[in-house]
């Protein structure tokens, strides 16, 4: 692994990214979580976004404060249950009011965005840190952070990132299919994964299928 | 940040005010309200009920109130606007001559310091108040909001007189209710973006002369008897002794004779109530001005609103500076019958005790479209109960009351913040899972002055 200083942005709800070479765009330093979620249902997300559906959502993956999380429950800070079209409807809230393109990664995009970050070192909690980030989202990420670093010292950017060890991540398939990139935390049942061979999963038709399907976003340098 | 320490012009703090030096403040008037504070206050009529020539008359009977109670002192801040009216009022009385109506801008403030009041309540360090006066054009009132963006300074007025001549409101070619005046104010503060308005109405009926045969008898001798009478000619006698709280207990006893006169006026019954339901204070006066002609007895009680308002005006500094927000629910779940009864209960509790702003349980965008009751505003989106971007978008000085029969699901996320202290969940419904730690569960109005206290009390223990 080598060490390098990535450009870092934040989005809108203040949560960083990260430059990648390979996809030639910005990428969400970890799956989108609930706290950047709720900024958007607090926001105008439409009637489709309302109690019951976030109830819904809850009832599959809770939620945890950040000031809970601990190796056996990080992955409950993270948006699971939710499905592709709603994703991309997160992400376009991203950069509206803004000439910033957000949306999904596809298939290739992140394979080869993983295959690029697991050959650099993390560059560390916080370098990615703003100065007038909220409380919580501050005391989230570094939560998550040192549940990365209990399981894998010295971790690859891609580690530290929940490439691999977080949830399964929705991303475009050929064919208008999706499908989830990603080898998730043990504790999820996720079945034997290779990164390697960059097939994301197809998720089964049950109801729970896509419990812990959760997503990443990617913003495009204008 | 007290909200009357804002620029009257631009309605920015002094202190933005200042740095961007557009506007014609009166020399000094940073320094000089920091130990006279303004008073903000603002007449509200319909054109041609006499607003202008009240004012007039107020200001000359402030320039010689001296003359009868010993000690006080007006004074014309170093404000050419003032001065030019101060000029023209003296002249307008001198020849007994009515003002002409007020021009349909934006009112430009006028400045009078007043010092040693003969207010003997209330905290003994505010012993003088810079009256900030607003004279709005009534054309303003008539085309309801039309003309709000002259009237940005609203919001900031702590108190409003509504200057009512009764019978030119039922002899004008489009007879009006006195109602339709309170409606349109209400309109023009919802333009403005604002529900939280002025905190005290005083109800001035102006050309009281006109109504000598309808006015009750204890009313017309009221008028008459005014010991300050003679001030407008500089003629009166002095009065040792003099204090507003005396001077308002004959007011008072008048006041509520003319609330019962007022009801029977056409849409008074209406107007009352629509102030007692939106919980503001208010008195009644009426009043005789000097420009009436057949009106042989001078002006009479033309300071009774001047003095229920000062007697009124907020006290002490820490009072007027605190901040609160108040967060209602409007899901189905959450905002249940007896909360809906509380809620205007607390705004008003939370307004008379600072600066209040509203939000929704969910929506860190706006607080309650203006107007509508929170739970019709926004029965149908039913939005995730969440609190925590309207909390981030709060400054650290706010105080935050919530009330919600909902669990609130990101609320532990600022259990062991500094929110813990600042911020109480009144609730109808008792929550069994990891309450916050200001809880209180309520069942009636009266709950609402405690949980305000309560609310209150940890942020001045922690202070």
């Amino acid at each position: 692994m080598s060490a390098r200083t990535p450009r870092i942005v934040h989005d809108r709800t203040r949560f960083p990214m990260v430059w990648s070479d390979a996809a030639q765009a910005f990428i969400g330093y970890f799956p989108v979580t609930k706290i950047q979620l709720e900024y958007f249902l607090c926001d105008r997300p439409g009637a489709a976004f309302d109690q019951r559906w976030y109830e819904s959502l809850l009832k599959l993956n809770e939620r945890i404060a950040p000031g809970r999380i601990q190796s056996d429950n990080f992955y409950k800070a993270f948006v699971t249950g939710i499905s592709p079209v709603q994703a991309k409807q997160f992400a376009a809230w991203l950069g509206r009011e803004s000439d910033e393109t957000y949306t999904l990664l596809n298939q290739r995009q992140w394979y080869d965005v993983y295959e690029e970050f697991r050959e650099y070192e993390s560059p560390g909690i916080q370098s990615l840190l703003l100065p007038a980030q909220p409380p919580r989202v501050e005391l989230l990420l570094q939560k998550i952070d040192s549940v990365c670093q209990k399981m894998k010292s010295p971790a690859s950017l891609a580690d530290a990132m929940l490439m691999q060890g977080g949830v399964f991540e929705w991303v475009e398939m050929d064919g208008d299919a999706w499908g989830g990139a990603g080898k998730p935390i043990a504790a999820l049942n996720p079945g034997l994964i290779s990164l390697s061979n960059r097939r994301p999963r197809q998720p089964g038709n049950t109801e729970s299928a896509t419990a812990f399907f959760g997503f990443r976003v990617i913003k495009r340098e204008i | 940040m007290n909200y009357e320490t804002r620029c009257p012009y631009c309605v920015r703090s002094l202190p933005e005010c200042r740095a961007a030096a557009v506007c014609d403040l009166p020399a000094g008037y940073e320094q000089r309200t920091q130990s006279v504070p303004p008073v903000w206050v603002m007449s509200a009529g319909f054109s041609g009920h006499g607003k202008s020539t009240f004012w007039s008359d107020m200001a000359i009977l402030l320039e010689n109130l001296g003359e009868a109670v010993p000690g006080f002192l007006s004074n014309y801040m170093a404000h050419q606007p003032t001065q030019d009216f101060i000029k023209a009022a003296r002249y307008r009385v001198r020849n007994h001559q009515q003002e002409s109506a007020t021009l349909n801008t934006r009112p430009e403030p006028l400045f009078f310091e007043l010092n040693h009041l003969p207010i003997k309540a209330g905290s003994p360090a505010v012993t003088g108040r810079t009256l900030v006066i607003f004279d709005a054009a009534g054309e303003l009132f008539t085309s309801a909001g039309g003309e709000s963006e002259k009237l940005n300074f609203l919001p900031s007025v702590s108190t409003v007189w509504l200057l009512v001549s009764l019978k030119d409101l039922a002899s004008g070619s489009e007879p009006v209710t006195i109602s339709e005046l309170f409606y349109s104010l209400q309109t023009t503060l919802q333009k403005l973006g604002t529900e939280s308005g002025p905190s005290r109405f005083v109800v001035v009926f102006t050309k009281a002369d006109l109504l000598s045969d309808s006015l009750p008898e204890s009313v017309i001798k009221y008028l008459l008897d005014d010991p300050l009478q003679g001030l407008i000619r500089n003629s009166a006698t002095v009065i040792r002794g003099f204090s507003v709280e005396n001077y308002l207990k004959e007011a008072a006893k008048i006041s509520a004779d003319l609330e019962a006169f007022a009801v029977e006026q056409p849409g008074g019954r209406q107007f009352v109530n629509l102030l007692r339901r939106k919980g503001v204070d208010v008195s009644f006066c009426a009043v005789l001005t000097s420009g009436a002609p057949e009106n042989e007895h001078g002006a009479c009680r033309v300071l009774d609103p001047l003095f229920w308002t000062l007697l009124h005006a907020p006290k002490t500094e820490p009072e007027l500076n605190r901040r609160f927000t108040l967060i209602v629910d409007n899901h189905e779940a959450g905002a249940s019958s007896s909360l809906q009864s509380v809620m205007q209960t607390f705004r008003n509790v939370l307004s008379r005790r600072g600066r209040t702003s509203v939000y929704t349980l969910g929506n860190a965008v706006a607080g309650p479209v203006p107007g509508q009751s929170p739970h019709s505003a926004a029965a149908a989106s039913c939005r995730p109960a969440l609190i925590g971007p309207i909390l981030e978008r709060l400054s650290k000085e706010e105080l935050v009351l919530v009330l919600t029969a909902r669990q609130i699901l990101d609320l532990p996320d600022f259990r062991n913040t500094e929110w813990r202290e600042r911020m109480l969940v009144c609730s109808p419904v008792e929550f069994q899972d990891d309450p916050w730690p200001q809880t209180m569960r309520i069942s009636s109005q009266q709950d609402c002055e405690i949980a305000v206290s309560r609310l209150i009390r940890p942020a001045v223990e922690a202070n």
